[in-house]
C-alpha cells in the first residue's frame, strides 16, 4: 500500500536521505530504527509533504511527492511528532475534534454550522480521548498535560481521522518504562486490521513487542530490512549502533 | 439623555472598535498587521463617494465601502501569502502608506447641486453631508454605529464557536501542524485578511459620514498601531478582548481628565508591560478558558 522508490532529500549540500526504497504492506507494523541523525524523521517529513524530496512515493495508487501536506493527510496518511506538537491553547477534546478537517464527508456548512453539525464528530473525538486514557482530562488545556499524556493525545488526534497509514515518530520518547509499556499496549490495541503502522523508535522493547518487520537506516540509507530479531543480530546493524572495535 | 461629550466618546469608541476587531482577526491567524488603517481609509473614501457624489443611500454606501475594503484585503492577502512574521508586518505597513500617499494625489470631483464635491488630493474630501441632509442627530448616529458593531461582533463570536474559528486558531498557533490536520492554511489566511479588510471598512464608512470630512493624514500609521494594540492589551482569546482594549484606551485614558497629557505615556507603558507579563493580552486563551469553565460550573450547579 506504500511503495517508496529512490527517495532522496537534500538540504543544500547535505544529503539527509539517499536513494531510500521501502515497502509497507497493508496491515503490517513496520519498525524504523537507526542512530541519531540517520534520517528517520526526515523520511516521515518527506512522506507527509513537509520537506521537498525526489524519487517516487506511491500510496494506494497516488503519487505523494509534490502534494501539499493537507492533501496528503486527506488521503489517509497521518503522523505524530517526535517533538510533541499539540495546540497548547486548545482543550484536549478540541484538539481531537479540530483534527477532523477536510474529511471526505465534510461540506462548507460543517465549517460554519456550529456545534450541532459537529455533534457526531465530537462524540467520536470523545470516544478516542477515552480510549487513549485521557477521559478525565478531556476539558483541560492541552498545554497543561504531562508529556506522556500529550503523546497519548497525539495518538488520539491521529486516529480520529481513521488513517490507512499511521506514522508514529518515537511514540514513547521521554517516557518512563511503565509509561512505555502502556503506550506499547495502546498501539497494539489500536493497530487494527487494514491499518498500516510505521513506527520510529529507539526502545527495543516497543519495537520487538509490536513490529512484524524492521528497517534500519544509517547515514540516510537503509542498511537492513527483515524480521526484527534477525535484523538486530546482523553485524552491520550492531556496528551502526555501537561502532566498530577500532572506534571504541 | 447622554451629553454631547459622552455621545462623541462612545461614537469614537464604536468606530475604532472596527479597526481593533479587524487587527484582532489577523492576529488570531498568527500575523501582525500595521496596515488596517488602509482599509478604514479606502472605505471612508469609497462610501463617501457613493453617498455624496453618486447619491446612494447611506446603508448602501457603507456596504459598498466595506466591500471595496474587503476586496482590497483580498488583493493584499494574495501577494503577501508567502511572507510571514516581521516581513508580513512590514508589507502591511508599506501597503497602508502606499494607500495614504495615493489618497494624497487622488482627485475626483463632480458637480452636485452647483458645487464641486469629491476627494481633492491632500485637501481631503469635504461635504459628505448625509447626516445633515437626512437630519440625523449624533445620538441616532451612535445607535447606528452600535447596531453595526453588535452585528459584526455577533458574527465574529459565532464564527469563533464553529469549526472555522478552531481552524483560524490552529493556523495562528502552528500553521504546519494545522496543515497536517487537513487545514488549507493559505485559504484560511486569505479569507481572514479579506474579512478583516471588510470589518475595518465598516468603521471607515461610519467615520466619514459622522465627521462629514476626511483627509489622508488621518489614516496614518498611528491609527493602525492603536488598532493593533487594542487586541494585544485586551486579549486575543475572544473578540471581547479588542473591545476591552478600546474601552481602556479611549474610554479611560483619553476621555477622563485624570490622564490628560500623559495618555500616550500610560498607553505605551501598558502595552510594554502587558507584552512582557501577558503576551496575548488580558483576556488571553487561558483566561477565556477559565471564565468559560467557571460559567459552565455555575450553570451545572444551578
Amino acid at each position: 500500500m506504500l511503495a517508496i522508490e529512490g527517495l532522496t532529500v537534500r538540504f543544500g549540500g547535505l544529503t539527509a536521505l539517499e536513494d531510500v526504497s521501502l515497502h509497507a504492506a497493508e496491515g503490517e507494523v513496520l519498525g524504523l530504527i537507526g542512530p541519531n541523525g540517520s534520517g528517520k524523521t526526515t523520511l516521515i517529513n518527506a512522506l507527509t509533504g513537509i520537506y521537498p524530496a525526489t524519487g517516487r512515493v506511491r500510496f494506494r495508487e497516488v503519487d505523494l511527492l509534490g502534494l501539499p501536506p493537507e492533501r496528503i493527510v486527506r488521503l489517509g496518511l497521518v503522523r505524530t511528532f517526535q517533538n510533541l506538537r499539540v495546540f497548547r491553547r486548545m482543550t484536549v477534546l478540541d484538539n481531537v475534534l479540530a483534527a477532523q478537517n477536510g474529511m471526505p464527508d465534510m461540506r462548507f456548512a460543517d465549517l460554519v454550522g456550529g456545534r450541532r453539525r459537529d455533534a457526531e464528530r465530537r462524540e467520536r473525538a470523545r470516544g478516542l480521548v477515552e480510549r487513549v486514557g485521557l477521559g478525565g482530562d478531556a476539558d483541560r488545556l492541552a498545554g497543561e498535560l504531562p508529556l506522556a499524556s500529550q503523546r497519548r493525545l497525539e495518538l488520539a488526534r491521529a486516529l480520529v481521522r481513521d488513517p490507512a497509514l499511521l506514522l508514529l515518530d518515537e511514540p514513547s520518547g521521554g517516557m518512563t518504562p511503565a509509561e512505555t509499556r502502556g503506550m506499547t499496549e495502546l498501539i497494539a490495541a489500536l493497530a487494527c486490521p487494514g491499518r498500516t503502522v510505521i513506527v520510529v523508535e529507539h526502545k527495543m522493547a516497543l519495537i520487538t513487542g509490536l513490529c512484524t518487520r524492521l528497517a534500519v537506516l544509517n547515514f540516510g540509507r537503509p542498511i537492513a530490512i527483515g524480521e526484527p530479531a534477525e535484523v538486530l543480530r546482523r553485524p552491520e546493524v550492531v556496528e551502526a549502533y555501537l561502532g566498530t572495535e577500532s572506534y571504541r | 439623555m447622554l451629553d454631547d461629550h459622552l455621545i462623541g466618546v462612545l461614537s469614537n469608541m464604536g468606530m475604532i472598535s472596527f479597526i481593533a476587531l479587524s487587527a484582532y482577526l489577523v492576529l488570531v491567524v498568527g500575523e501582525i498587521s500595521f496596515g488596517q488603517q488602509a482599509f478604514f481609509a479606502i472605505s471612508a473614501y469609497a462610501s463617501g463617494i457613493a453617498s455624496a457624489m453618486w447619491g446612494w443611500p447611506f446603508l448602501g454606501a457603507v456596504l459598498w465601502g466595506a466591500a471595496i475594503a474587503g476586496l482590497a484585503g483580498l488583493l493584499l492577502a494574495i501577494p503577501t501569502l508567502r511572507i510571514r512574521g516581521l516581513y508580513f508586518a512590514i508589507a502591511t505597513l508599506a501597503f497602508a502608506e502606499m494607500v495614504r500617499l495615493a489618497l494624497e494625489i487622488f482627485t475626483y470631483r463632480v458637480e452636485v447641486d452647483g458645487e464641486l464635491v469629491g476627494p481633492d488630493g491632500s485637501e481631503g474630501f469635504r461635504d459628505i453631508r448625509y447626516i445633515y441632509e437626512a437630519d440625523i442627530s449624533a445620538g441616532a448616529f451612535l445607535l447606528v454605529i452600535l447596531a453595526l458593531l453588535a452585528v459584526t461582533l455577533g458574527a465574529i463570536l459565532w464564527i469563533e464557536r464553529t469549526r472555522l474559528g478552531a481552524v483560524m486558531r490552529m493556523v495562528g498557533e502552528d500553521p504546519v501542524l494545522a496543515r497536517l490536520q487537513g487545514v488549507n492554511v493559505n485559504l484560511t489566511k486569505i479569507a481572514t485578511v479579506a474579512a478583516a479588510g471588510l470589518i475595518a471598512g465598516i468603521g471607515g464608512a461610519l467615520y466619514a459620514h459622522l465627521n462629514t470630512y476626511v483627509e489622508p493624514k488621518i489614516f496614518n500609521v498611528m491609527l493602525g498601531v492603536h488598532g493593533l494594540a487594542y487586541g494585544l492589551i485586551g486579549g486575543l482569546g475572544t473578540a471581547f478582548g479588542p473591545l476591552l482594549g478600546v474601552a481602556l484606551d479611549i474610554g479611560v485614558l483619553e476621555s477622563t481628565r485624570a490622564f490628560s497629557g500623559y495618555r500616550m505615556i500610560v498607553f505605551g507603558g501598558l502595552v510594554a508591560v502587558l507584552l512582557i507579563v501577558r503576551p496575548r493580552g488580558l483576556l488571553d486563551e487561558a483566561a477565556v478558558y477559565r471564565i468559560r469553565r467557571f460559567l459552565l460550573r455555575k450553570d451545572a450547579g444551578d
